[in-house]
Parts: C-alpha cells; structure tokens; sequence
C-alpha cells in the first residue's frame, strides 16, 4: 500500500509543481508531460539548496524531512492557487494528444512500460549500491544525513567531500521516511520504475521540440532512441547502460535524464522564444545536476558552458550568455566548496 | 601532453568498446547538414552539430583534457564526458529526419526495420544479462536478508541494542542496505582497498578473506573491536572451533551460520 502511495505522490506532486514554471510559458508550450518532468526537476533543485545547509550543521534527517516536506506543500498550494483556471485545459490538452498517438506511438509507450515492468519486477546487483542505498538505509536508521559512513554505519570524523554536495540518497531516505517504504524498495523498486519512464518523457519532449507539429517524427525520434538504449550494452559506460540498468542512483539520474533535460532546454534557449521562466528553470535543472552527482556539478556546467559559446556565435546576445553564466552559479558555488573540503 | 591525449584517446576506445554506435553517431553528425531542410532543423543542426564539435575539442584538447582530469573528473572516470555527448539524441534525430525523406506507407516500414537492425547490429543487446529473478521486494541478495533478520530477532530477544557484525566478505554490500542500524568494522571499503579505520580491523578482513581462518585471532581481534556478531559459511569445523572460543550459534540459514559473542 505505502509503496502504491509513493508511486502516486511522484507522479502527482512533481506535475502540480511543474505547473508553477509551464503556467508561465505560453498555451502551446504547457502540458502534462513538461509540467511532471520539470516539477521532478524543481523538486531535486530545492532538495539541493535545503539539505546543504542542514547536511553542513550536522542536523537530523527528520528537521530535513520537516523542512523540505513543508515547502513542498507550500509549492503545491501555491500551484493549485496560481494555477487553478490552467489545469483542466491542461488535462484535457493532454486528453486530446493521447487520442492522437498512433500504433507507432503506442508500441513506443509498450517499450518503456515494458523496460519498467523490467526494474519492478527482476533484480540487478550493482556493488555501488552498497554506497548509495546504504546511505539511504543509515540515514532512515539513524536519523542523520551523510553524518555516519554507510559501509560501517560508524560516525564520519569529517564529511565525505566527494558525496557531500549531491546528496541524492537523503532524496531517497526522504521518500523513504515520509512513505514509510524500505529505503532499498523506494530506490529499486520505486524510483527505478518511475525514472526510467521520466528519462524517456524527456526524450519525448524532445522528439516534440525538435520535430514541431510533426508528432508521427517526434515518434519515430523517440523509437530510434528506445532502440539505442536496448542495444547499448556493448560496454558498461553508455548512457543507455546507466539509464537501462541502475537509474536509481544518482549518476544514472544525470546522465539518463538530466543531461538529455539540459539538450532540451538547450534548444528552447536556443531557438530564440527563450521566455525568463526558462532560465529560471534551468538554474534549477543546474541545483538538481548539482544534487544528483558530483560528476553533475562538473558536467552539468560544461554542457552550458558550451551551448553559451554557440549561443554567442549564433545569435550574438550577450543578455543570453549572462543567463547562462548566471545558471551556472549553483555549479560554481559547489565546485568551489567541493575544492575546499577536498 | 602526450600523457593526456594518450589518455583521451584510450578513453574514447574503452567508451566505445565493441560496439559501432559511435560510428553512427559520426555519420549522423555529417548526415544532419544534409537532411536539414527547414529553419527550424537548420538551426537544430547548428546547435547539434556545434556543440558536438566543441564537445571533440575540449575532449581531446590537452589543456582543457587536462583541466577535467585533474580538477574536475579523476582520469579513471574521464569515460563520463561522453554521457554529455548526445550522440543517441543526434543519432535519432537524423535517423528520424532520414525517415522524412521516405516516402509514407510500406517502404517507411522497411526503411525503419533495416534502421532497426543497423542500430541492433552494431551494439549490444542490454538484456537479459543484466538481470536476474528477483530474490525478494528488496533487490538485494536474500542470503543478507536472512541474516540481518537472525541477528535481529536476537537482539531483540536479549536486548542488545549495538550490533556490530563481522560477515564473509560476499555480503559485505548487501548487509547495510537492508539495515541501515546495523554497524560493521569494515564494508565495501575494504574490498576497494580503501583506508580501514585501524590495524585491528584491517587485520580482520585479513583473516576473513583468507581460506584458512584462524579462529583464534578472528575471536580476539573481534572483541577488540567490540563485533558482537559472527557470520561464517555452513562449516562443522568452523562451527566447532567457533562454540569452544566462546561463540554462541543462534541460527542458520542452510548457507551461512550467525554466532554471537558470549
């Protein structure tokens, strides 16, 4: 039962939040799908500026959970109240798009069902884990955040610089604690079916951004993309490997989802109808690369660093490279404190 | 300098591995200049191509190599850079422009069953090897269930509120995830030969990896380090030794023996 409820409270309360950045763009551009994966990605962001603070004073996970769990609720209220003339014609926009799916697009929603229908119900083994969801379990166990070790379950003398800025695994003990679930389940069972479904709405956005009013295309894009995730075994270090594999931890999360969200927002930003809700949402697609991975802090800033120099090239707007850079800050901050404690 | 473009250069061999996607990706690269049409895919096939061109250049650049390396990513995971190479992003889309160009009806259907197998041929299917039947609802071996339940229901019963639990080293990642209350002198650490927290525990893992334990020092190293629990493997030999040092057997799970210290 918990478990049916978590899975609820990620698909529900992601696209009410989502609603406060799509309820700024323009009628076209809103729907249930945007709204749900950005919501998710807001959501890691201010998880990233709320547990640092309290993961640097020492404080319990129960205060994180108090914290972060009451502005979840304020952002829900406040998006059903600025929101509430938009989301029946969202729903019913989105109501409209599904009638319009064809057997192509079905077969694709089969793919990724089926890929889910995989996490839920076998079993992959990966030792990293030990690490990840061991971190989760001590943090529920113990009511604290990255203050014990979880290969010991001994008291950190100092904290672990290269875990300590992206805390993705308190997210889980956070999920865990509020739902009641098992830390293990919420992340392998959990989280593993609803990101793998969140990493491909991703690439539906994008198939619909790169092929506007073209919806059979944006299909036949998100095919070719299913098909080189299914084969990309050939070595373990493919994006389709982490995404297909062990999308619960947090470097899967950057590379299968977050990364492609950048390439999204990449293009939005790019074609010139960039509206201020976009770069506000892409400062809090940088928190949430910054929560999820260390690798994201680096990586993350690098990808927009280089679509800053493209978009300089291209359309000469300094405005834009200074939201750029400006985006780049919550990279910048947890680089150098990650220098620091080094 | 040569050092960091060796070093690029071996990484992009180990990404690619034996697979041809890369290969696809650079044909695509070059295909998308020509399947552009519109303004709007003209300007999708500068970003794309652009920034794949940037990304080559930092990639394999010296000083920009060697900045990542050294202060951004360490060189064993320098593979990383490429989850920001969208190459499944672009391979699709030109996959998908292509498809543009053909036209609709039973030829488009051949046209993607032979792109399904192009990109089926030159990589790897990612199933079934990497899964398996789940054990149990927590993914995790059902052998360091087991035990964490055994040590459990004794703590219980006696009322011991600390339990701290030497095991093979086979369940060192597992035992924690289930139990996050659960204290171990050494974990996952040990096997990646990382800093253990003194000689006693280090000397531990020692006598625990070797194929003939030594009970004796296995006893007295473990009350130094307060271990009030002991998983061995289904021994009668281990088994007896064990009970005579003063450990008490408290259950079994067919595969591996639970003790606790007296």
């Amino acid at each position: 039962m918990n478990i049916i409820f978590l899975f609820l409270m990620l698909m529900v309360i992601p696209w009410i939040v989502g609603m406060l950045y799509t309820g700024l763009l323009p009628e076209e551009r809103r729907g249930v799908l945007l709204s749900w994966g950005a919501g998710n990605i807001i959501l890691w962001g201010i998880f990233e500026i709320t547990a640092l603070p309290l993961i640097f004073q020492r404080k319990s996970l129960g205060l994180l959970c108090v914290v972060y769990g009451g502005l979840i609720c304020l952002l829900v209220i406040s998006s059903l109240i600025i929101n509430r003339r938009k989301i029946f014609p969202m729903i019913k926009g989105s109501i409209h798009s599904i009638k319009e799916i064809s057997l192509f697009g079905w077969m694709n929603v089969l793919l990724i069902l089926g890929q889910a229908f995989v996490y839920v119900r076998y079993m992959h083994i990966d030792d990293d884990d030990a690490f990840y969801v061991g971190a989760a379990s001590t943090a529920v166990a113990t009511d604290t955040i990255f203050s014990v070790n979880p290969y010991t379950g001994i008291e950190y003398a100092e904290l672990p610089s290269r875990y300590v800025l992206s805390p993705f695994f308190s997210f889980v003990a956070f999920l865990s604690r509020i739902s009641g679930v098992h830390p293990a389940v919420a992340a392998h069972v959990v989280l593993a079916g609803i990101l793998i479904v969140l990493s491909y709405t991703v690439y539906a956005l994008i198939g619909k951004k790169l092929f506007p009013g073209e919806s059979r295309h944006s299909e036949y894009f998100l095919f070719f993309i299913i098909m080189i995730t299914l084969f990309s075994g050939y070595t373990v270090y493919t994006q389709g490997m982490f995404t297909s594999v062990r999308i619960w931890q947090g470097k899967a999360v950057f590379c299968g989802i977050l990364a492609p969200m950048i390439c999204y927002m990449m293009i939005q930003l790019f074609s010139g109808k960039a509206a201020a809700a976009d770069w506000i949402f892409t400062f809090f697609l940088m928190c949430a690369c910054c929560m999820v991975s260390s690798m994201g802090i680096m990586l993350g800033a690098i990808m927009l660093g280089i679509f800053g120099l493209l978009n300089l090239v291209k359309n000469r707007s300094i405005k834009s490279l200074c939201c750029t850079a400006l985006c780049c800050i919550p990279n910048m901050l947890c680089a150098g404190m990650y220098l620091i404690l080094r | 300098m040569k050092e960091v473009i060796g070093v690029s250069w071996n990484t992009y061999l180990g990404f690619n591995g034996s697979g041809m996607h890369m290969g696809l990706y650079f044909a695509a690269v070059l295909f998308l200049a020509i399947l552009s049409r519109t303004d709007n895919e003209k300007r999708n096939n500068y970003l794309l191509s652009g920034y794949s061109i940037l990304f080559w250049g930092i990639f394999f650049f010296p000083l920009t190599a060697k900045i990542i390396v050294e202060y951004c990513i360490d060189s064993s995971v320098y593979w990383r850079m490429f989850w920001i190479l969208p190459f499944p992003l672009v391979t699709a889309y030109a996959f998908a422009l292509a498809l543009k160009q053909t036209p609709s009806g039973w030829k488009r259907g051949i046209f993607i069953f032979f792109m399904m197998a192009v990109i089926a041929v030159t990589g790897t299917s990612i199933y079934p090897q990497y899964f398996s039947k789940a054990e149990n609802i927590y993914k995790i071996p059902q052998n360091a269930v087991d035990v964490c339940q055994i040590v459990n229901e004794d703590a219980e019963e006696n009322q011991i509120a600390e339990r701290k639990v030497i095991v093979p080293n086979e369940l060192l990642s597992y035992i924690r995830q289930y139990d996050g209350s659960i204290q171990m002198p050494y974990g996952r650490n040990a096997l990646k030969n990382e800093k253990f927290q003194n000689k006693n525990v280090k000397r531990i893992f020692e006598l625990m990896s070797s194929p003939e334990t030594d009970f004796e020092k296995l006893a007295e190293y473990a009350k130094k380090e307060t271990c009030n629990y002991l998983v061995y493997s289904v021994h009668e030999t281990a088994d007896k030794k064990l009970q005579e040092l003063g450990y008490e057997r408290i259950g079994e799970n067919g595969v591996y023996c639970v003790y606790r210290r007296r």
